[in-house]
């Protein structure tokens, strides 16, 4: 409390040097946390989009590949519950030796975003990415 | 030490000559000698004339140049190892399920007629084509995060009716600036199992 309360009536320019070093600790604070976890959502769309692809290329039916590559992404996206996934199918695949092609759109919260917005020109939006998979539909 | 005990010296010539025994705190401008001339301005007196520490080791804008030093030499290279590992990392699990996709993709291409009649493993002429077709449609992603990845090789193993897809990318360190990569190389293997049924 007494080391506070000198702080506080400091006048030799500590609370000047704080305030300038602050933002940038609080920035790069914020990256360590921002990073990883932007890295962990993007291989987390990277399997939900194999796995909805995969399960899309073993569907016999030509007319479910769709639905069965949207149910798979979705359930799958249900358990990363950190970030938003959009899972889209670009290519089902008419026939055996087709590719079938999901597309997923992933988006991590930037918890660097406040910090960021004392920097004009760094990022400070959500930050955002895509995954895309292939597998050859099954069949001769 | 000698610059501690020089001041000192000073200090208890000064409080003689002014003839008093307990000097008032923070007061230099009273802390006149006899002949006039105030005391040096630097010394930083206490009640018993000595030479206060701290104003020998002056704290201000220590934190900055502290900061600095923290910033160069450990802030930003472990935000620089961060980054290039969770790049790494990002760039190894593309590839990787690339290389599966793909060499699953090429194992499928077997002649069916060919093992129909002989039992024995044969692969397609485009095999590798398709191998290719598959992996370059997985690894997209990556070229628009400029990474640029090759195929390394595809090998057809009809013996074990196996197929290897080698993949490869070289990722830019930050922690280097960029002026040198590491190259991320991945190996996926795919293996056909299949049996002759027997017709009625």
């Amino acid at each position: 409390m007494r080391i506070f309360k000198r702080w506080l009536q400091d006048q030799r320019g500590d609370m000047a040097e704080t305030a300038l070093v602050m933002p940038v600790v609080t920035l790069m604070l914020m990256l360590m946390i921002t990073i990883p976890m932007t890295s962990w959502t993007a291989t987390s769309a990277n399997t939900i989009a194999q796995r909805a692809a995969r399960a899309a290329s073993v569907a016999q039916d030509p007319g479910l590949r769709v639905a069965v590559a949207v149910q798979t992404g979705e359930e799958l996206a249900q358990q990363f519950t950190y970030g938003k996934y959009t899972l889209e199918v670009l290519n089902a695949g008419a026939a055996p030796g087709d590719v079938v092609v999901v597309r997923v759109r992933w988006e991590a919260l930037n918890w660097a975003a406040a910090a960021a917005s004392l920097f004009p020109g760094l990022f400070n939006d959500a930050l955002r990415g895509e995954a895309v998979a292939a597998y050859r539909v099954e069949g001769w | 030490m000698g610059v501690t005990r020089q001041a000192q010296g000073v200090g208890r010539q000064m409080w003689q000559k002014c003839g008093k025994s307990k000097p008032r705190l923070g007061l230099r401008s009273r802390l006149k000698a006899p002949g006039g001339s105030p005391p040096p301005a630097r010394l930083n007196l206490n009640q018993e004339g000595r030479v206060r520490k701290h104003s020998l080791r002056r704290e201000q804008g220590i934190s900055m140049a502290f900061f600095a030093l923290v910033m160069a030499l450990l802030a930003v290279p472990l935000m620089s190892v961060a980054v290039d590992l969770s790049r790494y990392t990002w760039i190894r699990s593309v590839l990787q399920r690339g290389a599966d996709a793909a060499a699953e993709a090429a194992v499928q291409r077997i002649d069916i007629e060919h093992f129909q009649k002989t039992g024995a493993v044969r692969f397609e002429i485009d095999a590798q084509a398709e191998a290719v077709r598959v992996a370059s449609a997985h690894v997209s992603p990556l070229l628009a995060s400029m990474v640029y990845p090759s195929l390394d090789y595809v090998i057809l193993d009809e013996s074990n009716a196996t197929v290897h897809v080698g993949l490869s990318a070289n990722s830019r360190l930050l922690i280097t600036a960029g002026r040198v990569g590491t190259t991320v190389r991945v190996d996926g293997i795919a293996q056909l199992r299949m049996r002759q049924s027997v017709g009625p």
